[in-house]
């Protein structure tokens, strides 16, 4: 069996070495290093989902890559490459410190919110003085006299045991170490017994620390002379709302020689408030913003290249012999109609002519030969499928009795003229292929089993809708997948087959699903609102009578939803089921509507469209059937989906369905399980 | 440390149970499931005590009748309830305890283990029954909805800043979820899945590596994680002394060959090996840069299991 | 039914890749299916197959760990504690359980080229006994004779599934042996064991005790009442086992049969009431696991059955016995 190139799709499971190995720039004008800007003193938040990279990009700028990477250009010291690059990254994971400890009902919220910062000052300059003691060990003609510098950083404490007066930076550290030690043990011992911490004297306040040690040091050292302590402080999100309020007022206070770089998940920031009257930071003024994914959605043929080379290191990293863009994309199948046009003219029946003759309130046999004599057309089932949307369209219009028959045969006279190609411009077919032909196409897979057409890496890098790791994810599956099936993925000669390929899909969007990981009752609620919008969508596409074209998408006026429906919305796309797409002025919208697509990884579940042009409006009603989460409103939905059903399928009844009465919470007719 | 020598007996019912000492306190958390309550009512204790512990939902009239309850109020986390218990009924390590961990939720069973050792507490007997079977194969719901993962009160060790070694340590049983919800939570450490092997039966370790598999992505090595035993450790699953005696011989290796800077541990699978984690952590990590993260959950399912198949007794020496 | 069907490949999947070391992968599984003509019932034959149990190189390593460590040194050092005052030294636990194990042999049964004598080995390296305390059952009597402090044996095996090899080997050796030593002790310590050859090997009367690392109760023959792979209760209607045992033993059938005629040489009425029997599983074992060193023929032969005069693809081939010794 081959090694999966794609079986570690997170930075956290690389070591240092293989972080650099396999760095990508983004390519295009601007990338990572203009977008981060690691030497400029402005602090920054840099906002990205899971899996959009932002760990791997802060890691690259820490002191760690950046040794690794000056030790590889060995003409000059480290030293002297930190000083020309005019930063120094020191990076840490919020997760680390297991903040959440500093709380309970022994001390007051100001009592805990005390021992932290004391605790955080303590923990974040370990990480400045480990590498300046690394630094020394590897150039001891830095320093040679250490002592002094003890002293200063001593000083800026309110307070020193007497019986420690440590001479070197090593021993200092060991100091802040057993300090914080001290506090755990003190923290860990009340809470295990349920007693008030007892004798812990805080030895210095204000994050005098983190701001004074840089400073110091910068006095001290001549290579420091140009150059920015920039802290990486990853995964915001964990912090409580109190301990972010420390950080932002740090964000405020900060100045030169320190910057601050915060990566976060979009849900990550709880408050911008700071201690300093409880003002809020200012983006712009105080801090800018980095949206990781929106420069990914914004940029996609840079992203795609982004995307294709990051696969490509992996790939040739496992010993494949892929070496280009292009052999790497003719590694998979791609979707091709012309197979599909072939492999419908295999089958005994296909779906929607059956459907037809099932609906068709025709009992004569000769009439509905004629019909379909009219409407179907081998050489070309996109062509016919036209015909059929055409049809039932006019069934729907239809006020009173419905010329089947007479219908059929305009039908027919508007392809010929189509194919013929005359009196283009009023064409009926011509108008409908340009807007429905992808409809089509997922239409006749859907209808006859077969599957659907989401393959090929560039409708991956599109369903991934900007965060990379999707696209890792789907091909490790898909990868995984051919190598059980035995087709010898990455092999030159072979080619990865659509099964395979859905199968891969099928379980990087059942993992998608399970990995947002929504805390509580409400990553319930979350859940199934997603799928009620799936179904919906999925229920209009599918239907005789597509209000739109290429759906995947909603419009919403967000005003009109509670309060709890506006956050399950907000969680939905800070999570990315959803994608919000309506950023730029678009004109058919209402002042305060918004778009939502569904992300394509997902989309691929209800047989949703890649791209975006019909967009359906949820109203409020509606909004409520897809974002309450009681009981009847369970209930409820099923009903409307039965109604929505109704009102888009021949025989296209108006009557409404009543609750409670019969077959009313089946399943539509055109509600397939797709993939 | 040898975890080896600690004594461990089984019995096949409790009316076998041949008792070494008398117990002063039994205490069992209460869940209706025929094990749990069997165990309460045929085992010889001066005290029996029902502790009812809110997760597991039962209201007022579902309580057993007639007996010692405990319920603790309402938004109080493990350690709260359990120096409440030792508190209200004036336990100490004078007593004999005895303590059926099969219907203790794990953070309750960690923060025991835990605080007789605090309370200087020199033996304890805990029992645990084995189940014959999971109700629905490796289908079986346990925990619904995840709430956050915790460090357990009592396992909250220090902390180093260096990260460059953190390694995570899961017990990984059916509840995937679970698995997959520490392993995000940790996601920098580098993991390592401990399996019950042998298994309670045997078709139950396949079934354990089909759930464990969901988590796959998030534990971090690819399908190599399960076929290559130096990423994995196995420890039978009903076994709490040789679980604490591989991850005790496992934690020694790793930092001779490299210190380890941050070392987590997640009980996720049975309870027997919950236990043995613990045992573990109180013999060999206190104060050190050692945690114990749990995910907990809002409530749990109150029956996951059919037929008793063996009663455990461990006999746990601090 | 598809959708069902596909749910047990993605499962099937799973447990090749992470599992089965790589058996049972799609071409195979799909020339296995092959081997059943009637479409509709293949899906019950996939629900089967996600259910074997298959013991990987790790996991029979494991178990013979715990063989050794929790089956036969547990119990000898929990009585040393005991007698010695509940100590937790390990310079008085150590040598007393030294003396012990130096008065133990284990012993591998059956022949050469059978497995449990294969076991024997990797027993001894896993658990570091020296090889001078693994023997073959056939030393036993030579080990009684020159080294008096013996006293105790532990055989070794794989499985046992009705006990009839372990019955074949040693019941009149061991009956012997006691007569002659008294005071020896015979263990028999298996990875698995079924409840039924516990009990044929308890009522043999030789052994101080029978062990296993895993019992199987009645709940693990595949088509029992109690079969624990048709237990649960979300299963779909489809889903029959009543039809896939009737189905299992018509194919079983003809396999065993020509086991019988044609490789053991049984006439073709003894042949067909011995096929009759062993369709579901030597000695009606209905057994679903194998080994990664061999598939046990107590479990169903349509997994392993492998003779190539049969056109018959198996899932997990069974090594072919050598039945008779050629003709000189």
């Amino acid at each position: 069996m081959n090694e999966n190139p794609f079986d570690i799709t997170k930075a956290v499971h690389y070591t240092n070495q293989q972080l650099l190995d396999y760095w990508v720039n983004l390519p295009g004008d601007s990338g990572f290093e203009e977008m981060i800007n690691p030497k400029s003193q402005m602090p920054m938040m840099i906002v990205g989902g899971k899996g959009s990279g932002k760990t791997h990009v802060l890691k690259y700028y820490s002191f760690s890559l950046q040794k690794l990477r000056y030790l590889e250009n060995n003409t000059q010291s480290v030293s002297n490459q930190i000083s020309e690059k005019g930063y120094l990254g020191l990076y840490m994971r919020a997760g680390n410190l297991n903040a959440k400890k500093f709380k309970g009902k022994i001390h007051t919220e100001e009592a805990w919110q005390a021992i932290f910062e004391y605790h955080l000052d303590l923990f974040i300059s370990q990480i400045s003085l480990k590498v300046f003691v690394d630094l020394i060990k590897g150039e001891p003609h830095l320093l040679k006299d250490q002592s002094s510098i003890c002293e200063k950083i001593i000083s800026l404490f309110d307070k020193w045991p007497e019986d420690k007066i440590p001479k070197t930076l090593e021993e200092l550290l060991n100091c802040f170490i057993s300090f914080q030690k001290q506090i755990d043990y003190k923290v860990n011992n009340s809470s295990l017994l349920g007693l008030p911490i007892e004798g812990l004297d805080i030895l210095v306040t204000g994050a005098k620390l983190i701001l004074g040690i840089p400073k110091i040091l910068k006095e001290e050292f001549v290579f420091l002379k140009n150059v920015q302590f920039t802290y990486l402080i990853d995964e915001f999100e964990n912090f409580t709302e109190t301990q972010q309020k420390f950080i932002n007022t740090l964000i405020r206070e900060i100045e030169a020689p320190v910057s601050i770089k915060i990566g976060t998940r979009p849900y990550g920031i709880k408050t911008l408030e700071t201690f300093s009257g409880g003002e809020s930071i200012r983006k712009g003024a105080e801090y800018e913003e980095v949206d990781i994914d929106g420069i990914f959605r914004n940029r996609p043929s840079d992203y795609s290249n982004f995307i294709k080379q990051i696969c490509l290191k992996r790939v040739s990293e496992s010993g494949f012999l892929i070496k280009s863009n292009e052999a790497l994309r003719n590694s998979l199948e791609i979707f091709d109609y012309d197979n599909l046009q072939k492999k419908l003219l295999t089958l005994k029946r296909i779906g929607h002519r059956s459907e037809l003759e099932r609906k068709l309130p025709i009992e004569e046999l000769k009439e509905i030969q004629i019909i379909f004599d009219n409407l179907n057309y081998n050489s070309n089932f996109l062509y016919e499928k036209a015909s059929y949307l055409i049809f039932y369209r006019s069934w729907k219009k239809a006020k009173s009795e419905f010329e089947f028959k007479k219908e059929s045969e305009l039908i027919s006279k508007s392809l010929h003229n189509f194919i013929q190609g005359r009196e283009l411009k009023k064409n009926k077919h011509r108008k409908i292929l340009e807007k429905f032909k992808y409809d089509f196409i997922d239409q006749l897979s859907v209808e006859n089993n077969l599957p659907p057409v989401y393959w090929g890496l560039d409708n991956f890098i599109r369903m991934s809708a900007g965060i990379p790791r999707l696209v890792l994810q789907i091909m490790k599956y898909t990868f995984s997948w051919a190598n059980y099936n035995e087709e010898r993925p990455f092999a030159m000669t072979s080619k990865i087959s659509i099964n395979s390929q859905r199968e891969g899909l099928l379980q990087a969007s059942d993992w998608f699903i399970k990995d947002a990981q929504i805390p509580g009752k409400f990553g319930v609620t979350v859940n199934q609102s997603i799928h009620r919008i799936g179904q919906y969508l999925q229920t209009l596409r599918y239907s005789n009578t597509p209000p739109e074209c290429s759906i995947s998408s909603f419009r919403i006026d967000k005003t009109i939803l509670s309060p709890q429906n506006q956050k399950t919305l907000k969680f939905l796309t800070e999570y990315s089921y959803l994608i919000k797409t309506s950023d730029r002025q678009d004109k058919n919208l209402e002042r305060n509507d918004n778009t939502y697509q569904i992300i394509g990884i997902l989309a691929s579940i209800w047989g949703l469209s890649l791209s975006q042009r019909g967009v359906p409006n949820l109203n409020i009603d509606l909004a409520k059937l897809i974002f309450d989460d009681d009981d009847e409103t369970g209930k409820q939905f099923k009903l409307f989906i039965n109604e929505i059903d109704s009102k888009y399928n021949a025989p296209f009844l108006k009557k409404k369905s009543k609750p409670n009465k019969g077959k009313t919470t089946e399943t539509p007719s055109n509600q397939t399980k797709l993939l | 440390m040898n975890y080896e020598y600690y004594l461990k007996r089984s019995f096949s019912s409790v009316a076998d149970i041949d008792y070494t000492e008398d117990y002063d306190f039994f205490l069992s958390s209460y869940n209706e499931s025929d094990r749990v309550i069997g165990l309460f009512n045929g085992i010889f204790s001066k005290e029996k005590i029902w502790i009812i512990l809110s997760e597991y939902n039962y209201t007022k009239n579902e309580y057993p009748k007639n007996k010692n309850l405990f319920i603790p109020e309402i938004n109080t986390n493990e350690g709260e309830i359990i120096r409440q218990l030792f508190n209200d009924y004036n336990i100490t390590s004078n007593h004999r305890l005895c303590i059926d961990i099969t219907g203790f939720l794990r953070p309750h069973i960690a923060f025991l283990v835990r605080y007789l050792k605090a309370l200087n507490f020199k033996k304890v007997d805990f029992v645990y029954t084995d189940p014959v079977r999971y109700r629905k194969k490796e289908k079986t719901p346990f925990s619904s909805i995840l709430s956050s993962v915790e460090q357990v009160e009592g396992y909250k060790g220090t902390s180093v800043t260096d990260t460059s070694n953190d390694l995570l340590i899961i017990c990984t049983g059916y509840d995937s979820k679970r698995t997959r919800a520490v392993a995000d939570y940790k996601k920098k450490a580098s993991k390592t899945l401990l399996f019950g092997l042998p298994a309670l039966q045997a078709d139950m370790f396949q079934e354990n590596i089909l759930m464990a598999y969901d988590a796959e992505d998030d534990t971090g090595k690819g399908n190599l994680q399960y076929l290559d035993s130096s990423f994995s450790l196995f420890a039978p699953a009903n076994d709490p002394f040789i679980t604490a005696q591989v991850i005790s011989e496992f934690v020694t290796n790793k930092n001779n060959l490299k210190p380890i800077t941050n070392l987590y541990l997640s009980p996720v699978s049975t309870k027997a090996q919950t236990l043995g984690m613990c045992l573990y952590y109180v013999n060999e990590c206190i104060d050190k840069p050692v945690s114990l993260i749990f995910p907990y959950c809002e409530t749990y399912e109150r029956i996951t299991t059919e037929g008793l198949s063996k009663i455990w007794i461990y006999t746990l020496e601090f | 039914m598809k959708e069902f069907e596909d749910d047990l490949r993605r499962k099937l999947k799973i447990l090749s890749d992470i599992i089965w070391d790589g058996k049972g992968r799609k071409s195979t599984l799909d020339q296995w299916l092959d081997n059943f003509t009637e479409d509709d019932f293949k899906v019950n034959i996939l629900y089967l197959l996600t259910h074997f149990i298959y013991f990987n190189k790790i996991q029979v390593t494991e178990m013979l760990k715990s063989l050794y460590r929790d089956l036969y040194r547990y119990p000898i050092l929990s009585k040393i504690r005991i007698e010695n005052g509940n100590s937790f030294d390990s310079k008085i636990i150590e040598p007393l359980f030294n003396v012990e194990l130096s008065k133990t042999r284990f012993v591998g049964l059956g022949g050469a080229g059978e497995s449990a004598t294969h076991l024997l080995y990797p027993f001894g390296h896993i658990n570091d006994i020296h090889p001078d305390y693994l023997i073959n059952y056939k030393e036993i009597k030579d080990i009684l004779k020159e080294d008096k402090k013996v006293d105790n044996f532990i055989f070794i095996d794989d499985l046992a599934g009705s006990g009839t090899q372990a019955k074949k080997y040693l019941k009149d050796l061991l009956t012997e042996l006691k007569i002659e030593y008294p005071n020896i002790s015979f263990t028999y310590m298996v990875l698995i064991c079924t409840t039924k050859a516990l009990n044929t090997l308890e009522e043999l009367g030789i052994f101080k005790e029978v062990k296993a690392v895993y019992l199987l109760d009645d709940s693990f023959k595949a088509f029992d009442d109690k079969s624990r792979f048709y237990a649960n209760e979300n299963n779909p209607s489809f889903i029959d086992l009543e039809a896939t045992k009737k189905y299992s033993g018509e194919y079983g059938k003809p396999l065993y049969n020509f086991i019988w005629e044609v490789k053991e040489g049984l006439d073709t009425v003894k042949a067909n009431s011995m096929a009759d029997r062993d369709k579901l599983g030597f000695k009606r074992g209905e057994l679903l696991l194998g080994f990664h060193h061999n598939t046990p023929s107590n479990t169903l032969p349509i997994i392993w059955f492998n003779e190539k005069e049969l056109p018959w693809i198996p899932i997990f081939p069974r090594f072919n016995k050598v039945y008779k010794k050629p003709a000189v």
